[in-house]
């Protein structure tokens, strides 16, 4: 380990709480899928298995994520289209594209894997159950983190809250948060 | 009139859970971070001149 890394080790252990640290996991996967809060966590999940499994085939994701081939389809393609990942023909066989994570992504994806042991399967458990904690069928890191900061805040006003998750139209916050109502994992209370 | 925000008892708990993957189960860390958030709900929603200090 580089001097650095401990220094930063050390920083984002004692300037954090957990809940903080979810956050910022949660930060470092919106920076590796080219800054789009918007992203389904479920397509996190795939960059973390490519991430872990360089060289590896669409095939091969699926069957580990368990994924069906058309959302597997879409996700790759937005992946390469985003500079996320880089695709390359098979060798042997030239049907068979391999994939591995490049650029910003990987960067990014190796500070996300410093909050969580360095392991991918502990970066993959932390997304899968939280996957597991909303109703909604395609959850997004934007829900996450206004989950996220609702936690950390304790109880905190809609700009407090707002103004602690990811930049988007107040349309757009105030659909998530009320799905996050609906989903009976935030309440809303009147104060005069 | 203000509208306050927070997370539910079950969502806290279900963090909880999250956390303990991310760590690889050690999720304790998160008990302790989860009662400095409730004393310090406790304190903004109550007149308790001072402020609570995160347990260690």
């Amino acid at each position: 380990m580089s001097p650095n890394s401990g220094l930063k080790n050390a920083h984002s252990a004692a300037s954090s709480n957990p809940i903080q640290r979810m956050g910022l996991v949660l930060d470092h996967l919106v920076a590796a899928l080219g800054d789009d809060p918007s992203s389904p966590l479920r397509r996190a999940q795939i960059l973390v298995d490519i991430d872990a499994h360089p060289d590896t085939t669409q095939t091969e994701v699926m069957e580990r994520l368990k994924i069906n081939k058309s959302t597997m389809n879409r996700e790759i393609d937005w992946l390469y289209d985003h500079g996320c990942v880089m695709r390359q023909s098979g060798q042997i066989d030239g049907r068979v594209i391999h994939m591995v994570t490049c650029g910003y992504s990987k960067k990014n994806l190796s500070l996300a894997l410093d909050y969580a042991d360095h392991s991918h399967i502990n970066l993959q458990n932390f997304l899968e159950s939280l996957i597991n904690i909303f109703d909604s069928s395609k959850p997004t890191i934007r829900d996450a983190k206004l989950l996220v900061s609702a936690a950390d805040l304790g109880k905190a006003t809609r700009p407090e809250l707002f103004g602690r998750s990811y930049q988007a139209s107040l349309t757009t916050n105030v659909r998530s948060l009320e799905s996050l109502v609906e989903q009976g994992l935030l309440e809303t209370d009147t104060e005069n | 009139m203000v509208h306050r925000v927070r997370t539910t008892d079950d969502a806290l708990e279900k963090l909880r859970g999250v956390y303990a993957a991310l760590s690889g189960g050690h999720g304790s860390d998160l008990d302790v971070s989860m009662e400095f958030n409730t004393a310090r709900r406790k304190a903004l929603t109550s007149s308790a001149p001072d402020f609570p200090v995160a347990p260690r």
